[in-house]
């Protein structure tokens, strides 16, 4: 590729810069670094590093991602949710057995932390709108039927 | 080895023989030193990135066999270890240590010599076109290397210069007047 040639000027400047007085390492310099060399090359090399390929870098990413969503999953299971002064203790104790009740292969800590959503206002809607009557639910338990079917005082086992 | 080229010095560095380091060092201290006191203005701190650019080089010696073109690859090194410190001294601006002291001091403003008002008008530059003069007078690149170095095109890298020296003239010419 060819530049253009600098103009007079710009040429004089920099033949100036060229031929200003500069500063020479001091003598003992170059002892100083070849020492300094001969020092690190009685070392081993350091090995060289290797850059990721783009299926290993997504790898390496995807393997990280998961880690840290396990990791983040272990710490929400394993942790004891208090409930708030504000919450009636009393109410999300109970709203608990009730959860176990329905839900029995929920673990209680599970049925703890739902309750205390539940009786801590979340904004979520319910998920399960029960419309059934009594009676077209065969797939409840009579206490399950009691609990959240309105209508359903009276259920035969 | 004086007469050997660049290539073969590489891969004498590669190999880890001492004399291919002596011969780098032979062949380039002395250009990598003036760009470093170009960009730094400390001869203790020259000194200290040249000596830098060396121990990077021994350490990393079995990357060299792969290295296109010696020279940019050693004055890209030397321009992080300037980098380094030109940081250390924004951290550090009432440093005690005497090399920061002595690149932040100022050319004399009294003096009205050519040289001195060169100096000054050449410190008073954006420290991109510093580096690209610095690059190009002091370390004797080309502007491919000069691009190589600072990962730009030849083009920018041209007027970054030329831009350089047109503000040079101009600096000059202010003190002149």
């Amino acid at each position: 590729m060819r530049l253009p040639d600098l103009p007079e000027d710009l040429a004089a400047v920099e033949r100036e810069l060229a031929a200003r007085p500069r500063p020479a390492p001091s003598e003992t310099l170059r002892q100083r670094v070849l020492a300094a060399a001969r020092r690190e090359l009685s070392s081993p090399a350091a090995p060289e590093r290797r850059r990721l390929g783009t299926w290993e870098f997504a790898v390496a990413a995807a393997a990280a991602f998961v880690l840290v969503l396990n990791l983040s999953m272990s710490a929400a299971n394993d942790t004891t949710w208090n409930p708030p002064a504000a919450l009636d203790r009393d109410a999300v104790t109970s709203a608990a057995e009730q959860i176990g009740r329905l839900v029995p292969e929920l673990a209680p800590q599970e049925a703890r932390r739902e309750a205390l959503i539940l009786v801590g206002g979340s904004p979520l809607p319910m998920v399960l709108e029960v419309k059934v009557k009594p009676g077209e639910a065969p797939w409840m338990r009579p206490d399950q039927q009691k609990l959240l079917l309105p209508d359903a005082t009276d259920v035969k086992p | 080895m004086p007469g050997r080229s660049d290539e073969a010095l590489a891969a004498g560095l590669a190999a880890g023989l001492e004399d291919a380091f002596e011969a780098v060092y032979d062949r380039f201290a002395g250009r990598l030193f003036a760009a470093a006191w170009g960009l730094l203005g400390s001869h203790a701190e020259a000194e200290d990135a040249v000596q830098e650019v060396f121990l990077n080089l021994v350490r990393s010696r079995t990357a060299m066999a792969k290295v296109d073109d010696l020279q940019a690859y050693l004055f890209a090194s030397l321009r992080h270890a300037a980098a380094r410190r030109w940081n250390r001294r924004r951290r550090e601006p009432a440093s005690a240590d005497p090399a920061i002291a002595e690149a932040s001091a100022p050319p004399p403003e009294t003096s009205d010599e050519r040289p001195a008002r060169l100096e000054r008008a050449l410190r008073s530059l954006p420290p991109r076109q510093r580096e690209v003069v610095a690059l190009k007078i002091d370390g004797g690149l080309t502007f491919r290397q000069i691009a190589a170095v600072l990962g730009t095109s030849i083009n920018t890298a041209a007027s970054r210069y030329r831009h350089a020296l047109e503000k040079l003239r101009q600096r000059l010419e202010e003190e002149r007047t």
